[in-house]
């Protein structure tokens, strides 16, 4: 177990936090390798923020256990805390403060921080250090935060749906950061976010929350390549029945049966034209937020 | 690391701050001004500064009362209601370490202006003679009573700092924890009228007890406390 968790940059095993009668993560059991970029996605209400907040030590869990870095996040948050970036996706830095006062406060917190990093993103972003955290426009807040992150150097960085509500451009700038920060320093990203182009792009590996529970953990190149969308057109009179193995939705309509299949292979397509009377199949490649919708979908079907 | 917390909690609390130093030296300054304009004066001559500044003393003791409650209310509730807890809570510092630093602030300040009162009362008053009969009653008489209320004040604004979102509701606590020690020993007295019953050296019995527990129950609930 010791020579896994040092492999692991996170490590949770059924994390567990019910708020009343509700469960927000159920038994969620993840393992990140060092060295990841993982891509933490799921429909509102998922349990995203809550699995985040509990493994920065902001939240009681009600069950499991959270390792960050090796380090339990429940009993030792503090030390946890200083090899860790985090950006949530509300800021409440200091509102008083100016930039200059905000980096000198945090600068003072960390046991080591990168000037150099921070004077360098700093005037990448274009920050005013005299301007007060008032002042700032939401994108400037959303850069602030990320420097504030990365400029101690961090060994893992949470990014919380850092980029909702910020126009093209800035998240694109916003991104190119976390990118170049990542591999230059060959950090371990968790990236939560809605706009799954985003995370497509960023991560390497995709794991799927749905109401607490992890629906799907897999590279994001297995899962764009091995998920396909089937269409099968069946002779008039004909139904459906047993779909192909690895399917994660369907829908029946007339005569169209769409299928999306995980782990799709030549065999599905031939186990449907052995199976059923079918007038033509056709394959279809899928992007990462139709993978990700009919997983949900077909999770909430089955429900 | 406790420098820049302490920096951060004395920039939080400036207003309260300014309140304190407003109200040490608001008495005094109102004094010299009736002085000058002839209202305060000994037969036909005005008063001796001095004189001043220990006539007022009492006045600005009992009104730190408000900041007290205010500094304990504001320590953890205040950044809790705009929210910039959540940002301190990602941060390293430790529980241990941001409410050491609260205390230290919060507790630092109350000394400062308490110390400036009874040095006035205590040093500077028998220096220059003027330790009036008035004087005396009050070192006696109220200066005991607000101390315990002081204490008990702080330590019960700051138990419900420590957990209400609002420091309006627990500034509102505070000052409702002494009023309350207050009834509970009238209504003792009404009812089992003990004999040789003095209320006023029970309340300030109890309030410096009381006060205390609060302050450590509050410290204890925040360093166990998970959620900003």
């Amino acid at each position: 177990m010791a020579e896994t968790s040092s492999r692991l940059a996170i490590e949770t095993d059924d994390l567990t936090k019910r708020f009343g009668g509700k469960t927000a993560v159920d038994h969620l059991t993840l393992r990140i390798p060092v060295g990841t970029t993982f891509g933490f996605i799921g429909p509102n209400g998922a349990g995203k923020t809550t699995t985040i907040k509990m493994l920065m030590g902001m939240l009681r869990m009600n069950g499991g256990q959270a390792r960050v870095l090796g380090i339990d996040v429940s009993t030792d948050p503090a030390r946890m805390k200083q090899r860790v970036g985090y950006v949530p996706e509300l800021h409440f830095i200091y509102r008083w403060m100016r930039v200059t006062e905000v980096i000198g406060f945090c600068r003072a917190l960390y046991d080591q921080w990168n000037d150099r990093l921070c004077a360098e993103v700093l005037k990448l972003f274009e920050l005013d250090p005299n301007k007060k955290v008032k002042h700032l426009s939401k994108g400037m807040v959303v850069k602030l935060a990320l420097l504030l992150a990365i400029a101690h150097e961090p060994e893992v960085l949470i990014l919380d749906e850092p980029t909702s509500g910020l126009d093209p451009l800035i998240r694109e700038e916003f991104l190119d950061s976390v990118l170049r920060t990542i591999c230059e320093r060959q950090r371990t990203v968790l990236f939560s976010s809605h706009t799954l182009s985003d995370v497509q792009r960023m991560a390497d590996t995709i794991g799927i929350v749905y109401e607490g529970r992890l629906l799907a953990e897999c590279a994001t190149e297995e899962l764009l390549v091995g998920t396909k969308r089937v269409r099968a057109v069946l002779r008039d009179g004909a139904t459906p029945g047993e779909p192909p193995a690895g399917t994660i939705w369907q829908r029946f309509e007339r005569r169209e049966w769409l299928l999306t299949v995980r782990g799709f292979s030549p065999d599905t397509v031939a186990y449907l034209k052995a199976k059923y009377p079918v007038d033509s199949v056709e394959v279809f490649d899928l992007g990462l937020e139709d993978v990700f919708k009919d997983f949900v979908k077909g999770r909430r079907a089955s429900a | 690391m406790i420098k820049a917390l302490l920096w951060k909690d004395y920039r939080v609390n400036l207003w309260l701050l300014t309140l304190a130093v407003a109200l040490l030296i608001g008495p005094p300054l109102c004094a010299a001004a009736l002085n000058l304009h002839g209202q305060l004066t000994i037969g036909s001559a005005p008063r001796a500064w001095a004189d001043l500044l220990v006539l007022t003393a009492p006045f600005s003791l009992a009104a730190q009362l408000l900041t007290i409650v205010m500094l304990g209310a504001n320590a953890f509730a205040a950044e809790r209601a705009d929210r910039s807890a959540e940002f301190l809570a990602y941060l390293p510092p430790s529980r241990w370490a941001n409410v050491a630093s609260k205390a230290i602030f919060a507790i630092g300040v109350c000394v400062f202006v308490w110390g400036a009162g009874l040095m006035t009362i205590y040093v500077v008053a028998p220096q220059v003679g003027v330790v009036s009969a008035d004087l005396v009653e009050f070192r006696d008489g109220l200066l005991p009573t607000l101390a315990a209320s002081s204490v008990m004040l702080f330590g019960v604004a700051w138990l419900g700092s420590t957990f209400l979102s609002s420091h309006t509701f627990a500034t509102g606590l505070g000052i409702a924890g002494p009023l309350a020690l207050l009834g509970v020993l009238q209504l003792w007295h009404y009812y089992f009228a003990p004999s040789g019953f003095e209320l006023g050296y029970w309340y300030r019995a109890l309030c410096w007890p009381l006060g205390l527990a609060a302050f450590v129950a509050g410290t204890v609930y925040y360093v166990r406390r998970v959620e900003p």
